[in-house]
């Protein structure tokens, strides 16, 4: 103020202890203090400076000062920590519990919008989770349908597609009204296009009468927070959602889904959020309300029905592959059999051999049985090349005549069959001759193969009278076996098989097993005979128990269905081995063992037979 | 458009659905009243100006056996409380609905018609005070459902009422 230090003034400043200043100086200096303390001018600063000091020491604070720095402080206090909120957070606890219990309405308006997604979230994610996998297929025909509907058109005067989108139409929301809670005055509505609509502001006013009523006339005091939810009358329902302020109904054509309900939830809670200053101080005037149209507008969802011309175009397309594949199976299965019949054809037609046995596999090898002569002009194995029958699909078991072995080393021509010795004794197929050298040089015929025992019986009379030309004895049928004794003798020693069942119904044990498989070997020789012979066979499983005991009939019974049971699995599908199983019980009637009394001497009555019936076709 | 819940109440058969249905077109049917115990319409008119939206619930008739519910009030931006002029008992149930609705739903601004005017001869209230309701009423006026007298003087005198409290009550006269 009075002393100048800038060098720049070409003064050098002065030192502290450089000597007291001159006395003129001293009072000047003197004078411009005195006026500084003592000036009615500066009076106001010195009234601030006692305001600031009286302020500093009372501790009090200006609440429109603290208002102006408070928000700055907290923002600096939580950038630094969060010493402040452990401060805040009992008080704030505190004030929250003293506010629900006075008046807990604003808490729940509050949460409302935000528990309802909360909730659904969770439920949604479980649900999610639970029907993870399943898949909803609803098809129905579509054909019929379409022409009933078409005359439902003309009857009612509809055009067709009207009556298929209703038909069609698994739902449909058709409006959706948001309604004042208290008033139940109109706030917005949504309607989908075509669909005509009665007066929204009385629909909505009769809705809300109407859920009045129904929690008037039958709610308990529990439920007097609760309202209407479900109204349904036909094919249309009315899904009614609440939320404090407002209600959203939707109008539903059909079955609406569950999901329907969610999507009302959150469009209700979507509004509450949106207008909920709006919505709680609402005074008549909806105008504002146009903005929840889309919330709305979201709720007018609809579903057709799955179509059905896919699942059916599926099925279609899988029934024609399966039959086609089918076709081609049972073509080539076809054209296998009738070049296995045309190579039979050829080996009967053919000089120098007797096809005794053939079996045509449609699926395996077949197998061909029969003697050759030397004299024939091809090796059964040529034929078989020659033919369209692949050679490795065939097993065969040629043999040359018997009596010819020795003499097939030779190659000594056999004299040749002059007479058809088969067409004399009318041989059926399956008998085959083949001329040999009789004694002294006669003609002998030797035959083989398998025949019904009535023509055999013939044969024999007619070649010991002679056949034809020929002279006694001149066809050997000695290797002729006779089908029908053969039968005789299977079935025979079928019915001798016994097999021990010594324990409930248990066919487990080895002896029981061993004997069920030879029960069922046997049973295979009779059906094929049986075939072979023309005959039907039927096996009768025949159960038999011991004496002890009651229901003798029935543990019988259930021996027989038991071992009955295990032939049928056994039973060749169809064809010439194929069986009719009956079971009988014969109880204890039959026994093995009668002298036994105890339980261990009478266990070997525990059994069951088999007898085959036969009869002719 | 500014909308308001009125509420049409009174004793059985005093006029109030005759009274509804010569002031709007009814939509829907009568049989509301036996089933839910009220109907609604709605008629638009315009005030000062200001075009209001009134939706009228048209509440079943009070008597002996039938008390009118209170929950319908709910929201009730005001009502139109009805008496035969040509049976004084219904004046009296007037009395007790309204000290019922003040109880229940709270103080709202009511219209007093005397209807069936068009009967003067077989009138029988003459009661200049009308057991109070004169005084409380934002408007008492005479009204003639069969002759459409004061019909729409009365929807527009409680619309008036209820949106500006302050305009006073009007007085009709036959």
């Amino acid at each position: 103020m009075a002393t100048d230090a800038s060098p720049e003034s070409g003064t050098a400043p002065r030192e502290p202890d450089a000597g007291p200043p001159g006395a003129a100086d001293v009072d000047e200096a003197m004078q411009q203090l005195r006026a500084l303390l003592v000036s009615p001018a500066i009076e106001p600063e010195r009234e601030q400076v006692r305001q600031l000091r009286e302020e500093v020491r009372s501790g009090r604070v200006d609440p429109q000062q603290l208002a102006d720095v408070l928000p700055d402080a907290v923002r600096l206090s939580g950038a630094e920590g969060q010493r402040l909120a452990d401060a805040l957070s009992p008080t704030v606890d505190r004030a929250i519990e003293v506010s629900i219990e006075n008046n807990p309405q604003p808490m729940i308006d509050a949460i409302f919008p935000i528990i309802g997604p909360a909730i659904r979230k969770a439920v949604s994610d479980a649900l999610a989770k639970a029907v993870s996998g399943l898949n909803e297929t609803l098809e129905h025909s579509l054909s019929l349908q379409s022409v009933r509907w078409r005359l439902e058109a003309k009857r009612t005067g509809k055009t067709f597609a009207e009556v298929l989108m209703l038909k069609t139409l698994r739902y449909r929301v058709e409006q959706v009204f948001l309604i004042h809670a208290e008033t139940g005055l109109l706030l917005h509505h949504v309607v989908q296009p075509g669909v005509s609509a009665r007066d929204a502001d009385l629909v909505s006013g009769m809705l809300t009468a109407v859920t009045d009523f129904v929690r008037d006339s039958f709610t308990t005091a529990d439920d007097a927070g609760a309202g209407l939810q479900k109204l349904r009358v036909g094919g249309t329902s009315v899904w009614v959602e609440r939320g404090p302020h407002a209600v959203l109904a939707a109008a539903v054509r059909g079955e609406g889904p569950e999901q329907l309900r969610e999507f009302l939830e959150e469009s209700v809670e979507s509004v509450h959020q949106r207008f909920h200053d709006e919505l709680e101080h609402f005074d008549g005037d909806s105008a504002v309300f146009v903005g929840t149209e889309p919330d709305l507008a979201r709720c007018l969802r609809s579903a057709q029905m799955p179509s059905r011309s896919g699942g059916r175009l599926k099925r279609w397309l899988v029934a024609g592959l399966l039959i086609a594949g089918v076709g081609a199976v049972a073509g080539l299965g076809v054209q296998s059999h009738l070049r296995w019949r045309e190579l039979v054809r050829d080996l009967r037609g053919t000089r120098g051999f007797m096809l005794v046995d053939e079996n045509h596999n449609w699926w395996g090898r077949s197998q061909l049985t029969g003697f050759y002569s030397v004299t024939a002009p091809q090796s059964p194995g040529q034929i078989v090349t020659a033919s369209d029958v692949l050679e490795s699909e065939v097993d065969s078991d040629w043999r040359l005549f018997p009596g010819l072995e020795t003499r097939s080393g030779g190659n000594t021509p056999a004299p040749e069959a002059p007479v058809d010795v088969a067409a004399l004794l009318d041989a059926p197929e399956g008998v085959g001759f083949a001329s040999a050298a009789g004694a002294g040089g006669a003609q002998h015929w030797v035959a083989a193969g398998a025949a019904r025992g009535a023509w055999l019986e013939r044969a024999r009379q007619q070649v010991a009278a002679g056949l034809g030309s020929l002279g006694p004895g001149a066809v050997d049928l000695s290797g002729v076996t006779d089908l029908d004794a053969g039968l005789a003798a299977a079935a025979a020693a079928l019915a001798d098989v016994v097999v021990p069942v010594p324990e409930g119904v248990d066919l487990s044990a080895d002896l029981t097993r061993e004997r069920l498989a030879l029960a069922a070997r046997r049973a295979v020789d009779v059906a094929r005979l049986a075939s072979k012979t023309g005959h039907r066979l039927t096996l009768e499983v025949i159960g038999h128990t011991d004496a002890l005991g009651d229901s003798q009939a029935n543990q019988a019974l259930s021996l027989a269905q038991a071992v009955a049971a295990e032939l049928r699995a056994i039973r060749p599908a169809s064809g010439g081995g194929s069986w009719l199983i009956l079971t009988r019980a014969a109880g204890s009637s039959e026994p093995l063992v009668v002298d036994g009394v105890t339980a261990p001497e009478q266990v070997a009555n525990r059994r069951v037979t088999l007898v085959a019936r036969l009869e002719s076709r | 458009m500014k909308q308001l819940k009125i509420c049409m109440l009174g004793a059985f058969a005093v006029g109030k659905t005759s009274l509804v249905a010569r002031f709007v077109k009814s939509v829907f049917s009568e049989k509301y009243h036996s089933t839910i115990g009220v109907k609604i319409d709605k008629k638009q008119l315009s005030l000062a100006g200001q075009d209001l939206t009134l939706v009228l619930w048209d509440l079943e008739g009070e008597d002996d056996l039938v008390r009118v519910q209170m929950t319908y009030l709910r929201g009730a931006a005001g009502y139109l409380l009805v008496v035969d002029g040509t049976r004084p008992e219904t004046l009296e149930t007037a009395v007790l609905l309204r000290r019922r609705i003040e109880t229940e739903a709270g103080v709202l601004p009511f219209v007093l018609l005397l209807n069936k005017y068009d009967l003067a001869e077989r009138w029988a209230i003459n009661d200049p005070g009308l057991l109070g309701l004169r005084d409380a009423a934002a408007a008492t006026l005479n009204t003639s459902a069969k002759d459409g007298l004061n019909v729409d003087e009365a929807f527009t005198a409680l619309a008036q009422a209820v949106v500006d409290p302050g305009s006073g009550a009007a007085e009709g006269s036959a």
